[in-house]
């Protein structure tokens, strides 16, 4: 246990001891953050609301919606995919192997320690920056609380899947690939940019079919209150039950990896 | 008229102070504090046209800021540096035709192609006559066995082969003058030897002339006449090797096991044998290099035992170097 | 002459040696095309919702990111591997061999670092570029055409040199290759404020991005022009600006900016 925790200490300490790093990335944020509010605001003029399947959709729903999404984003997307991408390449897992340390909880620390630091460094001041430039709707306690769980939920989840695709590294050597794909198709597909209430019916079906909608939509749309309770603890069901999901394939494709470097030498 | 001038040539960085620990970390955030390094302060040197330099000293002395300067890619401090009249860190590209340089600790081949495709390459940049490049070939493919691997890709060469590799990519162009930055660095005894039978003939055919800095002894031992020790960025010895070999001496130690414990110890301490430590059939000692060979050792100790096995441990140019220190403070204290 | 033969000898051999691996061209290809398809997608879906932003229409508006796109991908496919890989020559070392070679140091790092993955941009951008210049009315005109192909000069001149300026401050500061993405990258970069035309902003956002970082020349000033738009922020005449921002901001970014950075890691070493 003090291993892993010495793990998301050092992560934590990397993380600070690039001070232009700091800088440029919370920047970043604060810039993209912007620029939705902008577009929805130039797309809002002259016009009052939507209507969707979810009811009205006001500028001001959009608002705070490009806000939590933008505060999510900061420590839901992790380093996975390329970290494990350069260990395979550089041979550094062979060494990660051998340990006696759990290779996914050593990942998981080292993400957690990383995500600290972006609590700190880049969420509050976000948070604070936000509120007083954009004005925020706050949701009632219950609300509060279910987005919680389902935030916690997302983490997890992507988590697990940018792990199998990284460990897909193994096989395909251009896993740079993957990662590009997963980043944009997660933009695209979790509804971190575009709530789903806006996508035209058929391509709504076959995203509510796949998990990634669980990452950003599901934890936005509880916080908005775009849904009933009921159907808050039904989707944070569906949550836990892909999250289930993944572990399993998680567990099949992790033993087939090791299997491979031993067999093969990597 | 030297073809490498040096004179007070000094470089000092300026490294930013850092504090170890998370405290320190967050404080490095804040701070702008710098500490002054002198990497090389104020040495002074001529080479010849054809001599071969051994230029050695701990990590760190300044040895690779040196060759730098005289590359070009960095510029002094104080000083100056003239090569083949020319002022590298000025002119820097027409310093660069006259020269080539091989980076033991890194290649400067091109990674994904075939080493054949790197030297092609080499061939129109530095604007090589298509028959010398083919006579450089050949003589590459005599001595270092290039042929073998020579449509290989970079990445896929053992550490001897790129470094063989690396060599003659320096060389292509027949540059006047070559630096090696510890060109042996990690290689085996056979491609060692390869690579200085290689040097020496390229100084001999040509009149190369050769700076040469490395960690072994032996590479100073079978190259260099001319030795410069240089440690804290100053210049400790400059002159011959036999005379700093002479003055500045380390014993060499040796251990070897034997089939029977040693029972008479005159002859070997009259060889001039000192240290000797003997603990059953194994004996550990120092022997003076001025006194006596290990050669000679070995061969007296064959005469009334069966050796099974030894270890023969030569002196580091570390303590050679502390040697020059010692005498230095002795001579000034 | 020959140094440019030089170069271009290089560049092909490192082209050779990729085309080594057919199924990359073709993955990269399918990676690019996917992953532009998300930008389009969303800019789709915005307009079943809405109808104009700004004054602009959806085929506006995607011809405002494509050409986005494509002097994005052209500048790419030469400058940004060899800015992106600057930060770590130059932390490793790696960077004294450009320097030890008897050629413009400049010159040497594009070509030695020249890699294809930008090519299937370029291809995708081009196709797309000239299906929506089909789906809109634009009055075509001899000049116009010309001076289209200055724009796209002009543009990929502009892209180029803040790939050069960021990547140069791999010179001074360390992890500089997170400001290079940040000159580029269509998704978290400073990129993301040209997808939607720069009227939306408030006035002190397109002063930067005319004036300082001038990247409004790249899609929305050579838009206006082809569009003859009537909405244009300060002077008309900006309107014909993107070539000639192109060269003069390219010439700094080559001589006061990549030149002061060599200069800076002379001195310092690595």
């Amino acid at each position: 246990m003090r291993v892993y925790l010495c793990f998301l200490q050092n992560a934590f300490q990397t993380a600070i001891a690039y001070r232009a790093n700091i800088f440029f990335e919370f920047v970043n944020k604060i810039m993209a953050l912007f620029i939705e509010v902008t577009i929805w605001r130039a797309l809002y003029h002259g016009v009052s609301e939507v209507s969707t399947s979810v009811g009205a959709v006001s500028l001001r729903d959009m608002v705070t919606y490009a806000i939590i999404s933008t505060g999510l984003s900061v420590f839901i997307a992790n380093a996975n995919i390329s970290k494990i991408n350069v260990k395979i390449n550089t041979g550094q897992i062979a060494i990660d192997l051998i340990r006696p340390i759990n290779f996914k909880t050593y990942l998981f620390s080292e993400m957690l320690g990383q995500m600290l630091y972006d609590i700190f460094i880049k969420l509050i001041p976000l948070t604070i920056i936000s509120v007083f430039l954009f004005g925020i709707y706050f949701p009632g306690p219950l609300s509060v609380l279910f987005f919680g769980i389902s935030v916690v939920n997302a983490v997890l989840l992507n988590f697990i899947i940018t792990y199998i695709i990284g460990l897909l590294a193994f096989w395909y050597t251009q896993a740079w690939q993957l990662d590009y794909l997963y980043q944009y198709v997660i933009i695209f597909l979790s509804g971190a940019w575009i709530p789903l209430w806006f996508f035209p019916d058929t391509l709504r079906a076959i995203i509510d079919f796949l998990p990634f909608h669980l990452i950003y939509y599901v934890p936005l749309t509880i916080y908005l209150h775009k849904v009933s309770y009921n159907t808050c603890l039904l989707l944070i069901l569906k949550q836990l039950i892909w999250l289930l999901i993944f572990v399993i394939i998680e567990k099949a494709v992790w033993r087939r990896a090791v299997q491979k470097v031993v067999v093969q030498g990597g | 008229m030297a073809i490498i001038e040096v004179k007070e040539l000094s470089k000092v960085f300026k490294i930013k102070k850092r504090e170890p620990g998370f405290v320190g970390a967050l404080k490095g955030l804040f701070s702008n504090v710098y500490e002054e390094k002198k990497a090389v302060d104020n040495i002074s040197f001529n080479i010849d046209e054809g001599e071969i330099v051994g230029y050695i000293g701990p990590n760190g002395a300044g040895k690779s800021t040196t060759i730098k300067i005289l590359v070009g890619i960095l510029t002094p401090t104080f000083g100056q540096v003239e090569v083949k009249g020319i002022i590298p860190y000025n002119n820097r590209q027409e310093n660069a035709r006259n020269i080539g340089v091989v980076f033991g600790q890194r290649t400067q081949l091109w990674w994904d192609i075939p080493v054949s495709e790197t030297l092609d390459l080499l061939r129109h940049m530095y604007k090589v006559p298509l028959d010398v490049y083919k006579k450089n070939l050949e003589l590459f493919t005599d001595i270092l066995g290039i042929d073998k691997f020579i449509h290989t890709p970079v990445r896929q060469l053992s550490l001897g082969q790129r470094m063989r590799a690396d060599i003659c990519a320096a060389l292509l162009h027949n540059p006047p003058i070559v630096y090696l930055d510890e060109p042996t660095i990690g290689l085996d005894v056979v491609v060692k030897e390869n690579i200085r039978t290689f040097i020496k003939e390229i100084n001999r055919q040509r009149k190369t002339t050769v700076l040469l800095t490395t960690h072994d002894v032996s590479d100073i031992e079978k190259l260099c006449s001319r030795v410069m020790v240089i440690d804290k960025g100053q210049i400790m010895y400059d002159g011959s090797l036999e005379l700093l070999k002479r003055e500045y001496e380390e014993d060499g130690k040796m251990t070897v096991v034997l089939d029977n414990p040693v029972e008479k110890t005159e002859e070997l301490e009259k060889m001039g044998i000192e240290d000797l430590n003997i603990d059953g059939n194994r004996i550990a000692f120092k022997y003076n290099q001025k006194k006596i060979l290990p050669i000679d050792i070995i061969n007296y100790l064959m005469t009334e035992y069966k050796i099974i096995d030894f270890k023969i441990e030569e002196p580091e140019i570390e303590d050679v170097i502390r040697n020059i220190y010692l005498k230095r403070k002795r001579m000034a204290g | 002459m020959n140094t440019l033969n030089l170069y271009l000898r290089i560049v092909l051999v490192r082209l050779q040696a990729r085309m080594e691996y057919k199924f990359n061209f073709f993955s990269d290809l399918l990676v690019t095309v996917v992953t532009s398809l998300v930008t389009y997608g969303g800019i789709w879906v915005m307009f079943k919702n809405f109808d104009t932003i700004n004054g602009w229409t959806y085929y506006e508006v995607v011809l405002l990111y494509t050409l986005n796109f494509i002097v994005a991908g052209i500048a790419g496919f030469v400058f940004y591997a060899p800015m992106m890989n600057l930060e770590e020559m130059i932390q490793t070392g790696s960077f004294d061999s450009i320097l030890v070679r008897p050629i413009n140091p400049f010159m040497n790092l594009i070509s030695t670092s020249f890699t294809h993955t930008h090519l299937a941009h370029v291809v995708t951008g081009t196709i797309v570029f000239f299906y929506t210049l089909n789906k809109l009315d634009i009055a075509w005109t001899f000049a116009k055409a010309v001076f289209l192909i200055f724009i796209i000069i002009g543009g990929v001149l502009i892209q180029a040199s803040m790939l050069i300026i960021t990547g140069s401050l791999g010179f001074w500061i360390i992890k500089s290759t997170a400001v290079v993405d940040l000159s580029v990258n269509p998704r978290s970069g400073i990129r993301r404020f040209l997808t939607f035309p720069i009227s939306i902003f408030e006035k002190w956002v397109q002063l930067i991005l005319t004036f300082i970082l001038p990247y409004a020349f790249i899609n929305y000033y050579p838009s206006c022009y082809l569009l003859n738009k009537s909405i244009v922020l300060f002077h008309p005449a900006l309107k014909y600006g993107t070539p000639i921002v192109g060269i003069l901001f390219f010439l700094f970014a080559y001589f006061l900016v990549w030149k002061n950075g060599l200069k800076n890691y002379k001195s310092t070493g690595s």
